[in-house]
């Protein structure tokens, strides 16, 4: 299933923040990641995770740095800082009520 | 060319404005492609499909340039602000920095020319205790000086001018003194003193007398012009005449009499005239203090710390030679009385006893100035010493108890001076300190604590050599500069390319505590806390440790800058990926030179406001009122107690 657009740029910011609390990433490893939890479900373009994580890393939720691979190539490694951690929780609440709240009026569940 | 370059140089077209993000982040775009294509290739496809599903995989260049952009321009925006000011402000604004603090040199020239003048063998000179030229830099006149305050000021009218100035105002008490007094420190060209000098110089001298009939300063420069002439006016100890003085401190110490050869017993006898009808006066008023008043007056307030030390020399350039020659006519006086007594003319030789210590106190009772009144009590203490050991020789042993008696109780007096603690701390401990410096032959060990009068002094030369290490700083930032120059002229087509500009604020401020603040940190404490420095004090050692410490520092600091900037730039090019040879070869060195310019400019504005804030603390300390030892009126200190006990003596303290 194809989802919208917004959608899944909605949901870029806080997957990106939740993949690097759990560890150290670069770009195509935080897409392979991705594809593997949702079984490919989450189609990003690939290309659009990079401004999203250049624009975390100015806001200072990330920071960035070179490192050389034991295959000898060098991949720009991104990790959560402490503000990171505390926009993932705030994200994460936020997620959870946004999304109650939709389900309680589309599937009628309780919010 | 390969496959993925379109996409990159499209994805990336609008960060061109910052080459050096624009590289890392084709970099990082790259590294993903190629990962995808082998990830594609894993997974089976062919070497073109595997790159043509990367491509798909990534998609839109152009909707992709314009978000990279909006993610990176606040970034870029910064850097760019940090670039202009690298290439724009920060290097011409470090040599500017540099050159004006280099200018400090000029200060430096005229410190050592005045610590020459000063701490040399050369006599004190009225008024030019400092050349011309020296004083027009450290000294400026207000504007619009007429005539009569040039020759008050500068002296450039020349001889004649002066005279006719004088003679234009022949009731100017203050033009008679001051040019009878400068004729006497400059009798003329060739240092001699002839009979037409005397001449002149008794003329104005008659003159001033005439008008102010009443002050025995006039008859005493007479005295000491004929006494001058006679050949008897030389410093030499009579070893074969011995007497003790005890000092503040309370030591005794051995002290030798002046020995007297005159040459021209004739001129001699017309000086002791002038002398006695000097003793007779109720008042002495050298005009000294309102001269030295006068010529400050003329001038701008100084500044810096050269041009308080300029006016203080000034000062003490208005007062030292009078009192040299009062101080000079006192031992004449008692010396001769020795030579009376040798000979047998023991009633003139008492009448001179009795009356030696009058000029002294004479001076002390009308001084006006610390100094005045310190060498007024110098010579009534030698006067008195001196005199009990004549009597004693004499035989006169109740006279002789009399000035031992007399002696004691004045030193009480006067010691008594140095217990008052507002005293010691107001005047001694601060204001003291330069006067001290600039006033060899006072013992200074009397007046003022060795370690205040050292950082006095390091004050004073960290002002001077701060120039000079800027004029290094300059000379090394020019350098460089020139060297990145002729290597990009060099290396034309190879500086074209990714170019590194800014290391990044934190190895920036690394570069800064390293090569900057823990340098000054360690001079500053090696200078102020550490015993080493505290050894010795007086300008020359003072200099040349100043100056050794300040180059050991400036070249600890530019090495550490050098050093450590290369390494913040090297540890740039790593953290971006920058590692072509030639690129970054050049890219380093151009690079190093803003870290330089930040550590230049650091340094020197640190140096700068702590030298001021240093010349600060002395030269406040020096411009309040009773503050400025010797130089200030006596009013204004405890001096005054002793003054007044002077004045409460009868016959002008002299022996009944």
């Amino acid at each position: 299933m194809e989802f919208r657009n917004d959608l899944v740029k909605g949901s870029i910011t806080p997957v990106i923040l939740k993949l690097l609390s759990e560890r150290e990433l670069y770009g195509y490893e935080i897409v392979k990641v991705v594809n593997e939890r949702t079984g490919g479900a989450l189609e990003w373009k690939e290309g659009t995770l990079y401004p999203c994580l250049h624009q975390l890393e100015a806001d200072g939720l990330l920071t960035a740095e070179w490192r050389d691979t034991p295959s000898g190539k060098s991949r720009k490694y991104y990790r959560v800082t402490r503000r990171g951690r505390a926009e993932l929780a705030h994200r994460v609440r936020e997620w959870t009520q946004f999304s109650s709240a939709v389900n309680a009026v589309l599937l009628g569940s309780p919010a | 060319m390969n496959t993925f370059d379109d996409l990159i140089e499209s994805a990336t077209r609008r960060l061109r404005p910052d080459p050096e993000l624009r590289q890392e982040v084709a970099r990082e775009l790259r590294g993903h492609l190629e990962d995808a294509a082998d990830g594609a290739r894993a997974r089976g496809c062919a070497e073109d499909d595997a790159q043509q599903e990367a491509l798909r995989s990534f998609g839109d260049a152009d909707a992709l340039a314009d978000r990279l952009w909006q993610a990176n321009r606040r970034r870029m925006r910064l850097r760019a602000v940090a670039r202009w000011a690298g290439r724009i402000v920060l290097v011409p604004l470090t040599v500017l920095v540099a050159l004006w603090l280099a200018l400090g040199t000029l200060d430096f020239t005229e410190f050592m020319g005045l610590c020459g003048q000063v701490g040399g063998a050369a006599p004190l000179s009225f008024p030019h205790y400092l050349n011309p030229g020296l004083r027009d830099h450290t000294l400026r006149p207000r504007a619009g000086l007429s005539d009569e305050d040039r020759f008050v000021n500068e002296h450039r009218t020349g001889a004649a001018g002066a005279r006719e100035i004088v003679d234009h105002y022949p009731n100017n008490t203050l033009y008679r003194a001051h040019r009878a007094t400068m004729r006497l420190s400059h009798p003329n060209k060739s240092g001699t003193f002839s009979p037409t000098d005397l001449a002149e110089v008794l003329a104005q001298l008659d003159a001033g007398e005439r008008l102010d009939p009443d002050n025995a300063y006039w008859n005493y420069m007479k005295a000491a012009a004929h006494i001058f002439l006679s050949g008897a006016a030389t410093d030499e100890e009579d070893e074969s005449f011995a007497y003790t003085r005890r000092w503040r401190d309370g030591t005794v110490k051995r002290v030798y009499g002046f020995r007297l050869s005159i040459t021209d017993a004739l001129s001699f006898e017309q000086g002791m005239v002038e002398y006695r009808k000097g003793l007779a006066k109720p008042r002495y008023d050298s005009y000294n203090m309102t001269f030295a008043a006068h010529i400050l007056s003329l001038n701008k307030k100084p500044t810096t710390l050269v041009g308080e030390m300029a006016a203080v020399a000034i000062t003490a350039g208005a007062l030292l030679p009078d009192l040299a020659r009062m101080r000079q006519l006192t031992r004449c006086a008692t010396a001769r009385a020795r030579q009376l007594a040798r000979e047998g003319h023991r009633d003139e030789a008492e009448i001179l006893l009795r009356t030696a210590p009058v000029p002294a106190s004479q001076m002390a009772m009308n001084s006006r100035s610390l100094i005045e009144l310190m060498v007024a009590a110098n010579m009534r203490q030698a006067a008195l010493r001196e005199g009990a050991v004549v009597y004693e020789q004499l035989g006169a042993t109740a006279k002789a108890a009399k000035c031992r008696d007399l002696a004691e109780l004045d030193q009480d007096r006067f010691n008594s001076l140095f217990g008052d603690s507002a005293y010691q701390r107001l005047v001694l401990d601060r204001g003291a300190i330069l006067s001290g410096i600039l006033l060899p032959g006072i013992r200074l060990t009397d007046l003022a604590i060795l370690d205040d009068v050292r950082l006095a002094e390091r004050a004073l030369v960290e002002s001077a050599a701060l120039g000079l290490v800027a004029l290094a700083f300059l000379a090394v930032i020019t350098w460089v500069g020139a060297a990145v120059l002729f290597a990009l002229w060099r290396h034309r087509k190879d500086a074209r390319g990714p170019r590194l500009y800014f290391v990044g604020w934190r190895r920036l401020g690394l570069v800064l505590v390293v090569a900057v603040a823990m340098p000054l940190t360690a001079y500053w404490a090696f200078t102020r806390l550490t015993p080493f420095a505290s050894v010795n004090y007086g300008l020359n050692v003072t200099t040349i440790q100043t100056l050794a410490e300040m180059a050991v520092a400036g070249l600890t600091i530019l090495v550490l800058s050098i050093v450590v900037g290369a390494w913040a730039v090297r540890a740039r090019c790593r953290a971006v990926k920058l590692d072509d040879p030639v690129q970054l070869r050049q890219t380093r060195r151009r690079c190093l030179i803003p870290v330089l310019a930040v550590c230049m400019l650091t340094v020197g504005l640190i140096s700068h406001t702590y030298v001021r804030w240093n010349e600060y603390r002395h030269i406040s300390a020096l411009q309040q009122p009773g503050r400025r030892l010797f130089l200030d009126e006596v009013d204004y200190t405890s001096a005054a107690q002793y003054r007044d006990y002077l004045r409460s003596l009868p016959h002008h303290g002299a022996l009944e």
